[in-house]
């Protein structure tokens, strides 16, 4: 967010009737759907509490440039890290359907274990539950397309962690 | 300002818990991300995605948000970031959609019933602003959200300069009067109705 306030609040320029007339149509022949409105309100249930939370820190899909293609289908890959946890993501689409290959590693300065970590991967059609092996990895198939986020829980007394949504 | 002040309000309300200052930020805001998504040219599928995922983000980062009377802004710019992955990723897997300044089409996305409601005015209105460059379309789009969004939001949401808004907004609305006038003229072809 802008820290520029007061540009932010700048009166807006004067009414435009040509405009309000195109704002009354835009309500009537593309109005947000009710769906639409009550999937946001409803999104309130899912806030967590208690939780770590992991940021998305790289996203494969935010770094190339639009509508450019290789030969070789690039893999989409995901990285999101919270104080003890590194979660890796690659992706791979099927229609309407994803699958995650993830790689959980504990951070430098993080008891996180990576182990045997319950990894509950929210989605349309979830929760999709898996555990992690030995060495950190996990597989989650028959995800949804759409919002998509995963909690890992590690045996306690290490904390839940907790990844940003993101649209897959 | 009043607006943002209410805000500041509804975010605090909505970090105690309070599921109805939630949905009046629900209420004040999806007009804004639909629109946003609307000038990426998104699927209706595809914009009720990135809607949602706007919401789930925004409801986790409830309690981290600075400013919460730019969340308008803050959601404008999860809306275009959403958008454009969605893009990017759609054009793995199928041709690249067609250059975003070209104008949209967006018959999909626009019933035939609701279209037939409009008096033949608003229809010829709104024919002529679909048909405005890319540029044109994008910012007016935006513009047009359900309740009208300040600058800084539209700014967010396009990537663009502030400070550009209101003079594109001068021109292109220019434009399509000039498009108006000329097609009501006398002689032109437009003039002929079917």
């Amino acid at each position: 967010m802008t820290d520029d306030r007061d540009r932010d609040q700048a009166p807006p320029d004067e009414p435009d009737p040509l405009l309000e007339e195109l704002r009354r149509i835009a309500s009537i022949v593309d109005p947000v759907p009710e769906r639409t409105i009550e999937a946001g309100q409803a999104a309130f249930a899912w806030r967590t509490f208690d939780a770590e939370f992991a940021a998305l820190v790289h996203d494969s899909l935010a770094a190339a440039p639009a509508g450019v293609r290789g030969d070789e289908e690039p893999p989409l890959l995901l990285t999101f890290e919270s104080e003890d946890l590194l979660v890796e993501v690659k992706v791979t689409r099927t229609g309407a359907e994803r699958t995650l290959v993830g790689q959980l590693t504990a951070t430098d300065d993080g008891p996180g274990r990576v182990a045997g970590v319950e990894v509950v991967t929210e989605h349309a059609n979830g929760p999709t539950v898996v555990e992690s092996d030995q060495r950190g990895r996990f597989v989650a198939a028959g995800i949804a397309a759409g919002p998509v986020r995963l909690r890992c829980r590690p045996p306690r007394p290490a904390p839940e962690v907790v990844t940003d949504w993101v649209t897959l | 300002m009043t607006e943002g002040t209410g805000m500041v309000e509804l975010v605090r309300r909505a970090r105690q818990g309070d599921q109805l200052a939630w949905n009046q930020i629900v209420a004040r805001y999806s007009g804004l991300i639909w629109a946003v998504t609307r000038t990426y040219r998104l699927t209706g599928t595809q914009a009720d995605d990135v809607a949602q995922t706007c919401w789930l983000r925004l409801v986790e980062h409830l309690d981290r948000i600075r400013d919460p009377e730019h969340v308008g802004a803050w959601l404008a710019t999860t809306a275009r970031r959403e958008s454009l992955r969605l893009l990017r990723a759609a054009a793995r897997e199928a041709p690249p959609p067609d250059d975003l300044s070209m104008p949209m089409p967006d018959a999909e996305v626009e019933s035939p019933e609701l279209l037939a409601i409009l008096s033949d005015q608003a229809t010829r209105l709104w024919q002529a602003f679909k048909e405005l460059p890319g540029h044109c379309y994008r910012l007016l789009r935006a513009l047009l959200a359900s309740p009208p969004p300040s600058y800084a939001e539209v700014a967010a949401g396009l990537d663009m300069p502030i400070g550009s808004i209101g003079p594109t907004r001068m021109r292109c609305l220019g434009l399509l009067r000039r498009r108006l006038e000329a097609a009501d003229a006398p002689g032109h072809p437009a003039e002929s109705r079917d």
